[in-house]
């Protein structure tokens, strides 16, 4: 129970009034995005990196971390008065969060979301504390050969489980791996595609390749959309659920906890798979499934209570073996590399004050969160009415000034609207971008992993079949992908993300 | 690299002591100075800068400002310097690899000795030579032994191709005749976790890095990198005493300008220089980052340059070493 102290400290540190006020505008300023439908976390994070670059590193994850989770509670106030998923983790909770606004129950379905949501909030971040040394000291034992096959496991896992098109992420990934690949090559310090010129040498910027993929290249192509304007439920009602309300709620909470707990380890996983796959469950297993779809409150009390309790446990993953599980978790390994932090097991021996300080700060966040959203509920409502016109070039312009400070130079603004272009691009051929960030963390590293394992065998490549822990992860990700190829698989994968 | 948390930048500035300002002949400085370093925030030629900075600013009364610009090892950094004004207002800091990139960079766009003005050598830090505690060996020559009876097992692990670790380690197996192969990682950081699995046997590391590692039982140091015996393992011998002469594995920081920096403010750099880097909360600030203030004269950094130049040109060409195909 050594972690109980561990978590002590953590809240030591998250408490310092430093911390305290950047998990409070991370997790604000996550509840104005998640409100906001066409500006996501990840867009908003790679807006704000180089504003981290002042930060100590523990302060600017602390921030990073809250827009993430706070997005998955201002997300549901959209969905549930607007009928418009703010939040790709909240499309689920349209379905019934918005007919229990109409019934009159705006009020209620946004107290249950809420609740539910620090509920798993908090029993996520316990997980992250009870479980990351543990799994962090198993992975310290890891070769190289085994890191390359896990690696792999991941990169195989996240295409398979990602929603979208099968065959476009899989095109994401591998351009990303190419962008990676730019740069000095750190087996032999030999400048690769830098074109002679001494600006490329440390490779692509994430930051540029972040803010242009995805802020510049969402904006363009959301600018270029229709926005329609739903009439917003303008009367919330009495925020205190019914008894009956609150005795279909509980379970679904519990339920929706568990699920998105276990999901949101799964490379590949985090707020949207768990909260489409425990609406699904929630559905099966209801004695009145006609009713789901017309305002059940186990229909809101599940996926919320999953997306969030996904959202903290995809950190594990990722502070434990450095392994991104989806884009939020690429870019946050992204601001630990820009503060010099090397991620993997050794996070939470080398920088046990960031480990500590996080998780702490992460449950104060979800409180916090609790409050912003309950009684704020007005503020938020009258937020969604900002014109997008003056919200995108103010975007933009922020942006651009935090591009500029990375190194007192005009490049980084130049490859950033490269990439925007690239991004909005991608947007109109309906791919993903996301994939293609794992891509550039994952496989410089796998790379990495992979040309070491070969060194020290002597260039013996059985060795990645040799070693047992090695083989059983191939194998894993081998069976992954034959069962994407087999027809049941592809059908039921379709059905989870048939509302996306 | 040494890693330094930017808390200790808190408590550096708050130490910094307000000293009435020495006027300069010719009214030099009149404006304030900049110091470009090279490197990552955070890293030894960070630290270096700003600690100069700090205490430099209340000696001449000009305020003394740090310009990161890390990219390409140093390289566009230390192009910048080269190419700035010598006029003094315009110095950067350079690390020991600045020495070794005439011989691994391709197309430097300038001389790393002829391009510069030496002012001073800020401080040397000690290194000591590491390995893990499954490698049977407590001593330099027990270790050459075990290594010798394990031909085309054994691999040295180094902070990156081309980096000083790598150096000395290829050096060590070089001159001791051993048969090892090297593993680059990025970083001093990034390469413990193999290396205190054992998966690599022999590294060279800073003693801020290494220390705590040495103290619990994780690592075993055998010897003093040298050529001086570590300040803190007094006991270890140098690789060089015990077995390997001429050794010498260290880094050392400078403080430089562009070339043709005028005599007087040379002079008058050097001085406030020198006394900035005496005073005792910098000379105890370097203490904990494994090193020692040198502080000498101009002739003396310059007469340094030139020899590490030298050394390490001709060891990384007799070792092979190389950043290319």
């Amino acid at each position: 129970m050594e972690w109980l102290s561990d978590l002590a400290g953590g809240f030591a540190i998250a408490v310092t009034l430093q911390n305290i006020l950047l998990c409070f505008t991370g997790v604000l300023l996550g509840t104005a995005i998640g409100v906001l439908p066409g500006v996501g976390p990840l867009v908003t994070i790679a807006v704000l990196l180089p504003l981290t670059y002042a930060l100590e590193p523990t302060s600017a994850l602390i921030m990073l971390a809250g827009i993430y989770y706070g997005a998955q509670y201002g997300g549901s106030t959209t969905a549930i008065l607007v009928n418009l998923p703010g939040e790709s983790g909240s499309v689920v909770t349209c379905l019934d969060g918005h007919q229990m606004a109409r019934n009159g129950r705006a009020g209620s379905a946004l107290a249950i979301a809420a609740v539910g949501s620090f509920f798993a909030g908090t029993v996520g971040t316990l997980m992250i504390a009870a479980f990351s040394p543990y799994l962090a000291n198993v992975a310290l034992s890891f070769r190289p050969e085994s890191y390359f096959s896990l690696m792999v496991l991941g990169l195989v896992a996240a295409i398979v489980l990602a929603s979208g098109g099968l065959l476009k992420a899989v095109g994401m990934v591998l351009t990303g791996i190419l962008l990676g690949t730019v740069g000095t090559d750190v087996t032999t310090g030999v400048p690769r595609y830098t074109f002679g010129t001494f600006q490329l040498l440390d490779g692509l910027d994430f930051t540029a390749l972040a803010m242009g993929l995805f802020a510049f290249g969402d904006i363009i192509a959301n600018a270029a959309r229709k926005h329609d304007r739903a009439v917003v439920q303008n009367t919330v009602g009495d925020l205190w659920p019914t008894r009956g309300e609150f005795r279909e709620a509980w379970p679904a909470v519990l339920r929706g906890t568990a699920l998105g707990s276990l999901l949101g380890l799964l490379p590949g996983g985090g707020a949207t798979l768990s909260s489409f796959a425990s609406y699904t469950i929630e559905k099966k297993i209801s004695s009145t499934p006609k009713r789901f779809g017309k305002g059940a409150p186990a229909g809101v009390a599940a996926p919320e209570a999953a997306n969030n309790a996904g959202a903290q446990s995809s950190f594990i993953p990722m502070l434990t073996l450095g392994i991104p599980s989806n884009g939020v978790m690429a870019m946050m390994i992204g601001a630990m590399m820009i503060h010099n932090v090397v991620p993997g097991p050794e996070v939470m021996t080398r920088n046990a004050d960031l480990f500590w300080g996080l998780v702490a700060s992460m449950w104060i966040g979800n409180l916090m969160l609790v409050i912003i959203n309950l009684p704020l509920i007005g503020i938020w409502v009258r937020f969604l009415r900002i014109p997008y016109a003056y919200l995108y070039p103010a975007i933009l312009v922020f942006s651009i000034i935090g591009l500029y400070s990375i190194g007192n130079s005009t490049l980084p603004i130049v490859m950033a609207a490269g990439f925007g272009i690239a991004g909005c691009l991608f947007n109109r051929l309906g791919c993903e971008p996301a994939p293609l960030l794992l891509g550039f963390i994952l496989g410089p590293m796998i790379e990495v992993y992979m040309r070491r394992a070969l060194l020290l065998s002597r260039g013996d490549a059985t060795i990645f079949l040799t070693e047992p822990l090695s083989a059983a992860l191939l194998v894993a990700a081998a069976l992954l992908l034959l069962s994407v190829l087999s027809p049941v698989f592809r059908r039921r994968r379709e059905e989870i993300f048939v509302e996306d | 690299m040494i890693r330094f948390t930017r808390r200790a930048f808190g408590a550096l500035v708050g130490t910094t002591l307000l000293a009435s300002p020495v006027l300069a002949q010719d009214g030099f400085p009149d404006r304030p100075i900049t110091i470009i370093v090279p490197y990552a925030p955070g890293g030894q030629g960070d630290i270096t800068g700003r600690l100069i900075a700090d205490h430099l600013s209340p000696l001449i009364g000009q305020p003394v400002t740090v310009e990161n610009r890390p990219a390409a090892n140093g390289v566009i950094g230390i192009s910048e310097i080269a190419n700035a004004e010598p006029d003094g207002y315009t110095l950067g800091v350079v690390v020991a690899s600045h020495a070794m990139s005439r011989a691994l960079v391709p197309d430097l766009p300038y001389d790393p000795v002829t391009s510069f003005t030496p002012i001073t050598t800020t401080a040397l830090t000690e290194m000591v030579m590491v390995v893990p505690p499954t490698v049977e060996a407590n001593t330099v020559e027990e270790f050459i032994a075990y290594a010798k009876e394990h031909p085309g097992e054994m691999a040295y692990k180094s902070a990156g191709q081309g980096s000083n670790s790598h150096l000395f380690s290829a050096w060590f197996a070089d001159a001791a005749g051993l048969d090892m192969i090297h593993i680059p990682y990025q970083g001093s950081g990034d390469s413990m976790p193999d290396f205190l699995a054992g998966v690599t046997q022999l590294g060279f590391d800073t003693v801020p890095a290494v220390r705590g590692y040495i103290d619990n039982g994780q690592l075993k140091a055998l010897a003093a990198g040298g050529p001086e015996h570590s300040a803190a393992y007094p006991d270890l011998p140098t690789v060089a005493e015990a077995g390997v002469p001429g050794f010498a594995a260290n880094s050392w920081g400078m403080v430089v300008a562009p070339a043709g920096l005028p005599e007087d403010v040379l002079k008058f750099l050097n001085e406030n220089i020198v006394a900035a880097l005496q005073e005792p909360a910098v000379v105890e600030q370097f203490a904990t980052m494994g090193a020692q203030v040198v502080a000498n004269t101009p002739e003396e950094a310059k007469a340094m340059l030139e020899s590490e130049e030298t050394k390490y040109s001709e060891l990384i060409s007799s070792l092979g070493i190389t950043l290319s195909e």
